[in-house]
């Protein structure tokens, strides 16, 4: 019996239909993590198709090369659990259903993963790494009881630092896809670990998720947070997204 | 997806900062044209800012300017569009601030007389070269190029 070390986890999880949005090293090791757990009904979604340097960050293997992520990514869930009931769809997202997991580095992906979560009630949670996974980004949002996503793009944006002048110079430049720490798979695995336990904890699994602290900042060795920690935030919530008094304050 | 009390927020904002610009509807696609005139040359450049209602505001307008100067032109045949340096926010953006980067897109990229052919000013639009001295003077930051160039704003 492929569930008999975690039947209650098997049950809880079995009927859920779970939106996964970008297969790429987070997306991946969550799918396979969600698999694993007993998630019954998957949809993938994902344009891109796995290349040689995807290999090192992703569960996906050689022999997948060349191949649709999402098909291939499918191949290798149902190999996990072949009761598994999976969409794959190689496009950009445009809608989907069930609880939305969004693994992209694409803003304005989250943006309309955001407007479908808020048009549908469905939660959303945003996994996402930075400084070449040196720290890890999460946010759960759930319509009506949290910030949305867009809350939290529209104060993170007015800190960044902007991207660097290379961009202008070097035509390969993609600030994206920057070279990896030492130990990168492992800090994906960190991250969406952390990530795994938190859709959990969403999802009344295990454990009890502080909606009052939606945005959990996964930090390895990233300067100036605590070392391999989990950081958990308050983000101000509304915005002229989700709240619409707040679209009065719109200005120019 | 567009909202209702999203559209009439963007049309006021618009209606607060340049008045002559119109909204329009077309099927699924909205957004606001009107004309502009370049602050060196005095061509007279039909600026259209258009969104489609089931992806804005998460994604930007699509802006045309016709006719089109500098070489920030991405896509093709009638999608073809304005690349414009700006992060696009969807809780704080709206057509109104693309317009002040249309704006400042025109002050840099307009050509000096005679620099570069251009398409000459629509013969038909009144005072199409009118007050060109004044229009040399926009410069600074955003508001104050739009308080310049807000004179030439001509329908």
């Amino acid at each position: 019996m492929f569930y008999s070390r975690n039947p209650h986890e098997r049950d809880a999880l079995a009927a859920l239909h779970i939106s996964i949005v970008g297969c790429g090293s987070l997306g991946s090791a969550l799918a396979d993590m969600l698999v694993r757990a007993g998630v019954g009904r998957l949809t993938l979604i994902d344009p891109q198709t796995l290349a040689i340097e995807n290999i090192g960050r992703h569960v996906l293997t050689r022999r997948h090369l060349g191949r649709a992520k999402v098909h291939a990514l499918a191949e290798y869930l149902c190999e996990i659990n072949a009761d598994l009931e999976v969409d794959p769809r190689q496009e950009s997202f445009s809608d989907a259903e069930g609880l939305l997991i969004t693994c992209t580095d694409s803003r304005r992906c989250e943006s309309m993963v955001n407007a479908v979560s808020l048009r549908r009630q469905v939660p959303a949670v945003f996994v996402g790494a930075y400084g070449a996974v040196r720290a890890g980004e999460i946010q759960f949002c759930v319509p009506g009881e949290t910030p949305c996503r867009e809350c939290f793009a529209s104060f993170r944006s007015e800190r960044e630092q902007p991207l660097p002048p290379q961009r202008y110079t070097d035509p390969d430049f993609d600030g994206t896809r920057v070279p990896g720490q030492r130990g990168l798979w492992g800090s994906v695995l960190a991250v969406s670990g952390i990530a795994f336990h938190g859709i959990l904890a969403l999802l009344g699994v295990r454990g009890w998720l502080d909606l009052e602290h939606p945005l959990w900042i996964v930090n390895l060795d990233y300067p100036g947070f605590p070392p391999y920690a989990v950081i958990r935030s308050k983000v101000r919530r509304g915005c002229a997204v989700c709240d619409e008094t707040k679209i009065s304050e719109l200005g120019v | 997806m567009l909202t209702e009390t999203r559209w009439q927020k963007e049309q006021e904002l618009i209606r607060e900062i340049f008045p002559e610009f119109r909204p329009f509807t077309s099927g699924s696609r909205f957004g606001f044209e009107g004309y502009l005139r370049g602050p060196r040359s005095g061509t007279v450049y039909r600026v259209t800012m258009e969104g489609e209602q089931s992806a804005y505001p998460q994604w930007p307008p699509r802006v045309d300017i016709e006719p089109r100067i500098g070489i920030h032109w991405i896509g093709d045949g009638d999608r073809r569009r304005l690349c414009m340096e700006r992060e696009w926010r969807p809780a704080r953006s709206t057509f109104a601030n693309t317009l002040l980067a249309v704006l400042r897109y025109l002050n840099e990229e307009d050509p000096q007389p005679g620099e570069t052919v251009q398409p000459e000013p629509r013969p038909d639009v009144p005072g199409a070269r009118a007050n060109r001295e004044d229009d040399t003077q926009a410069g600074g930051d955003l508001w104050t190029i739009a308080r310049t160039l807000r004179n030439r704003v001509l329908f």
